[in-house]
């Protein structure tokens, strides 16, 4: 038995070893659940009841668009979306579900689901488990029904109600309004300070991104308790709720009725802007680019959307930009009405100045010739026949009479050349030309300014404005008192109406001119739409409308731009209007039409409009 | 052969069925809700294992009574079987794997774990050997062959792959080799050349570093890879010194994935706080206790190992679960044994502890015995250490 007793020590020994090891790990077992369950216990509770609640965010509705009459401009559209969460369907009735879901036609009897793509979308629900995912977008009211109809059958699946941007101008006032787009990844952050959440629309451009703060309103909360399927077992009695803040209506200086007239006399196939202001306070009245956009695909279904984004991206012709205050042009002739202005007001030319080389079609300065439109020559004009038919070689001869820096300080006086300070994030200023900016401009290049460029510089070659300032400027001359920085809003009204902010209009600039100054340039302005001027196109029975055309050449293509300024009655504006077409040919022919009609309208059909035509009706009545 | 010397161990065969009882009231507490979610009635999985139970019970009172030696005699072929159905395993079409791993295996009504069937089949194993091997283990040949065996079995079970189970049952053999006398060097250097083949296997596959990463960057992955041990805690932590009370948990309401499988002992913790988790971890000890004390008064080599493996079994995977429900060590999918839900892994686990309880009848106290031979533990002594 000697050696059994030997071998239980042995096993003795080694049971040792093994107790101690096992009491080790069973004491740090034990130390553990000490912690978490006496120590820590206090601390987990609170997470235990934090796992149950979830807070739910409720976002505002945004704030309408009007326009001046109270046209709806802007507006929301409650949409569908059909949704899964996968927490609730259980995973042996996916497949079951898919099918079911891709057996649903459309009236058209086409399938609305593909399988396998309902299937991706399906199993990368899960990662979100709790949470609804979209099937589709926006979905017919017509699949909606069947969907609740069904509901027992599809677990998991539910219709969400959301809202959606809906434009009623579409794309006629597409540039002006903005649209509603994701908020970039890059800036996510700085929007989040700002209580916005991921997935979020915001205003993209346009009106939208410039009063987005105003419209969006502030969300509200809601704690709900949820069991861990995120099945919503209904709101926390202890918590309120916060009720969201809708956003503010805007109601906009723009006319729904004259925006739509600008945009139907746009020729479709040119590119090009339209501004029409009233210069007694600034308020714009159109605002219209060319090529436009409709803005509500951009609240379509994701996947029209992007489809949507693809084209608009590979555009050549960039209608996202908004060419009435970011396109620049020469204005060509436009500016003669500036160089006249200039001369008057220094002296160096009055009404019946005549200069002393009359037109033959060409002007010789130094080596340079320079030529006039009209190649036959219009021979000996005055001021007011050099406007009317908008003769080159006279005002050559008037920029060699005058400085640089002259023209182009009562360029500036009338809003060209910077920038308007209309309510719009993104706006161009324009250049304009001179003996020190172009040096500035063309050092580079070794460029050098000398006096023959001051030929250019006065018939509007040499410098670039936007179609906005043109609109200042010759509502600026009309009036011929003050200068008032375009507007775009009027008043801004909380959801239930309560006046929230007014925007009054900001006087930019006083202008004072000389008396003979002002009635030259309207005298002029007039003859340009009368007979043997060059913009009758536009003229409107009974009022006295004053313009000028303009046809700027341009690096771009073999026709000239084509630019039509105009204000209305021409002697106490109520109305400016600026036409510019790319590459389009002849401002008389194709930009007066286009302002033609639009005047013609607002004399006709508004209430501003008629008064005023009332007004001089009886006045050529009495005469 | 022994003659019946002595009534087995009542205190550990009381101590089973009082486990497999609580079991199932616990089993019962945990998937109630998820039954109900998921079969639309709350005693879905209550009926299942309380089914099971009873074929545990039968298996059990089967194995109280067949002689351990017997088991020693059909080891060979349940080795053999076991190495069949886990290379088995590997051919099967892909959509039997669950997550990637095939671990599972249907026969007619049954499924289960075939790691639970090959641990048991190893350890059976391991005891004849032992018990033929003698003081042999000595010797670096049989001791290589010991671990061949062992090794094949671990091999087949990391294909699966199953990387904790393997390290497991490494464990449990390991453990053996060192009670039956292996070379305590021998077996350091195998530890000391295993461990970074070991770490290799982690840190290459992506889903088992998710899980490091998971705990050790606990606080950043509560939502993802650390979910469940998240609410594992909260359930803990939730339940406090004395719980919220058998049945009043509220982690089972789906906070807790899988309730009533692995973290078990989470919805324990929570309901019958740590006082209740206390008691029921020191009845894990008794019987751990228990059997061991029944391997060192086992009349041969063979119902030593048998004892020793079967309970160290017992003992590992509790520690394992319970760390793994208390976030100690990283997620791993091991159940705890009586409590945790599944059928064969119950019948397993009640089979190995009805060998135990027959080792348990045979063994004598005052070590009055016949079996052994007097030689060659002389010619062991003669050796030395």
């Amino acid at each position: 038995m000697a050696y059994l007793h030997d071998d239980q020590q042995e096993r003795n020994a080694k049971s040792v070893h093994l107790i101690i090891a096992a009491a080790i790990v069973f004491s740090i077992l034990i130390i553990r659940l000490m912690y978490l369950q006496i120590i820590q216990a206090g601390f987990n509770i609170r997470l235990s009841k934090e796992n149950s609640m979830r807070l739910k965010i409720i976002l505002p509705p945004r704030g309408y668009i009007y326009d001046r009459n109270g046209e709806v401009l802007a507006r929301n559209r409650p949409s569908y979306s059909l949704c899964v969460v996968p927490s609730q369907l259980p995973q042996k009735r996916r497949r079951e579900v898919i099918n079911r879901l891709c057996a649903i036609r459309d009236s058209a009897g086409v399938a609305v689901f593909d399988s396998t793509e309902l299937e991706t979308i399906v199993r990368k629900a899960y990662a979100r488990r709790f949470d609804p995912t979209r099937l589709k977008e926006d979905i017919s009211f017509e699949l909606t029904s069947i969907v609740e109809e069904h509901a027992m059958e599809l677990p998991g699946i539910l219709v969400m109600a959301e809202s959606r941007r809906e434009y009623p101008l579409g794309g006629d006032a597409f540039h002006v309004l903005g649209y509603m787009g994701e908020i970039p990844e890059d800036d996510f952050d700085t929007f989040k300070q700002r209580g916005y959440y991921y997935g979020d629309l915001i205003g993209t451009s346009g009106i939208e991104r410039q009063y987005e703060k105003d419209m969006r309103g502030v969300c509200g909360q809601e704690y709900i308790e949820v069991d861990a399927y995120g099945k919503n077992l209904g709101p926390l009695p202890n918590i309120p709720k916060i009720e969201p803040v809708p956003g503010n209506n805007l109601y906009l200086t723009l006319d729904a009725r004259l925006q739509r007239i600008a945009a139907k006399a746009f020729p479709d196939s040119l590119k090009g802007a339209v501004v029409a202001l009233d210069p007694r306070n600034g308020e714009v009245l159109v605002m219209f680019s060319n090529p436009s956009i409709d803005p509500n695909i951009f609240s379509m279904a994701g996947t029209i959307r992007t489809k949507n984004w693809s084209v608009i991206t590979a555009d050549t012709s960039l209608p996202l930009n908004n060419r009435a205050t970011c396109g620049t042009y020469a204005p060509g002739s436009t500016f003669k009405l500036v160089s006249a202005l200039a001369g008057l007001e220094t002296g160096q030319l009055n009404a019946a100045s005549m200069m002393p080389a009359p037109c033959r079609g060409v002007f010789r300065f130094g080596t340079r010739i320079a030529h006039c439109w009209e190649e036959k020559g219009h021979g000996r004009l005055n001021l007011i026949q050099a406007i009317q038919q908008s003769c080159d070689i006279y005002f050559y001869q008037v920029g060699l009479r005058l400085e640089d820096t002259t023209i182009n300080r009562y360029a500036r006086m009338t809003g060209l050349g910077s920038m308007t300070g209309i309510d719009l994030t993104i706006e161009k200023e324009g250049w304009l030309s001179g003996e020190e900016a172009y040096n500035r401009k063309f050092k580079s290049k070794g460029w050098v300014w000398t006096k023959g460029l001051m030929l250019d510089l006065a018939i509007g070659q040499a410098q670039v404005v936007t179609p906005l300032q043109l609109a200042l400027m010759v509502g600026g001359l009309g009036n011929a008192k003050a200068l008032f920085r375009p507007c775009l809003v009027r008043e801004e009204k909380s959801r239930n109406g309560i006046m929230v902010k007014r925007y009054a209009p900001v006087l930019r600039d006083s202008l004072v001119f000389k008396a003979a100054t002002v009635s030259a340039l309207h005298t002029a302005m007039r003859k340009v739409l009368e007979e043997g001027g060059t913009g009758g196109m536009a003229a409107v029975p009974g009022v006295p409308v004053g313009g000028k055309t303009g046809s700027a050449q341009n690096p771009q293509g073999e026709k000239t731009h084509a630019l039509f300024i105009a204000c209305a009655p021409v002697d106490d504006p109520v109305i400016a209007v600026a036409v510019v077409l790319e590459n389009a040919g002849h401002g008389g022919s194709v930009a007066a039409p286009i302002a033609g009609d639009i005047l013609r309208y607002y004399f006709a059909e508004t209430e501003e409009g008629r008064a005023v035509a009332e007004k001089y009706k009886k006045k050529s009545e009495r005469n | 052969m022994i003659a019946r010397q002595k009534s087995l161990d009542r205190p550990l065969f009381a101590a089973l069925l009082l486990m497999l009882g609580f079991g199932i009231v616990l089993v019962y507490s945990s998937s109630f809700a998820l039954s109900q979610h998921r079969y639309g009635g709350p005693d879905f999985y209550l009926a299942r294992q309380s089914i099971r139970a009873l074929l545990a019970i039968a298996c059990f009172m089967i194995c109280i009574n067949v002689d351990y030696h017997q088991w020693g005699r059909v080891s060979g072929i349940a080795y053999l079987a076991a190495v069949a159905l886990l290379a088995s395993l590997l051919f099967l079409p892909a959509h039997h794997a669950v997550n990637g791993a095939r671990r599972w295996l249907t026969l007619g009504p049954v499924q289960f774990q075939v790691s639970d069937f090959a641990r048991l089949a190893l350890i059976l194993f391991l005891a004849r050997k032992c018990e033929e091997a003698k003081t042999d283990l000595q010797q670096p040949r049989v001791f290589i062959k010991l671990l061949a065996i062992t090794g094949l079995i671990c091999g087949l079970v990391l294909a699966e792959p199953n990387f904790s189970t393997a390290a497991i049952i490494g464990s449990i053999a390991l453990a053996i080799l060192f009670i039956s006398g292996a070379r305590f060097w021998h077996l350091c250097a195998l530890v000391l050349s295993v461990i970074p083949v070991a770490a290799l296997l982690v840190l290459r596959t992506p889903y088992r570093r998710a899980r490091i990463s998971g705990y050790l960057n606990f606080s950043n992955h509560q939502n993802d890879i650390a979910y469940q041990t998240y609410q594992s805690l909260v359930g803990l932590g939730n339940g406090g010194l004395f719980g919220v009370g058998l049945g009043k948990g509220e982690q089972k309401f789906f906070y807790l994935p899988e309730p009533h499988t692995d973290f078990i002992v989470s919805i324990l913790g929570e309901e019958i706080g740590f006082i209740g988790l206390l008691a029921v971890l020191a009845v894990f000890a008794f019987i751990v206790c228990r059997g061991m004390r029944i391997a060192l008064n086992a009349p041969d080599r063979m119902g030593r190992v048998m004892a020793f493996g079967f309970t160290a079994a017992v003992a590992l995977y509790a520690v394992i679960n319970a760390s793994v429900a208390s976030g100690l060590i990283p997620t791993t999918g091991v159940p705890m044994p009586f409590l945790s839900y599944g059928g064969m892994s119950l019948i397993f686990t009640m089979c190995s502890m009805g060998i135990v309880l027959n080792i348990s009848s045979r063994s004598s106290d005052r070590m009055v015995f016949t079996e052994g031979n007097p030689a060659s533990a002389v010619h062991r002594r003669g050796k030395g250490r």
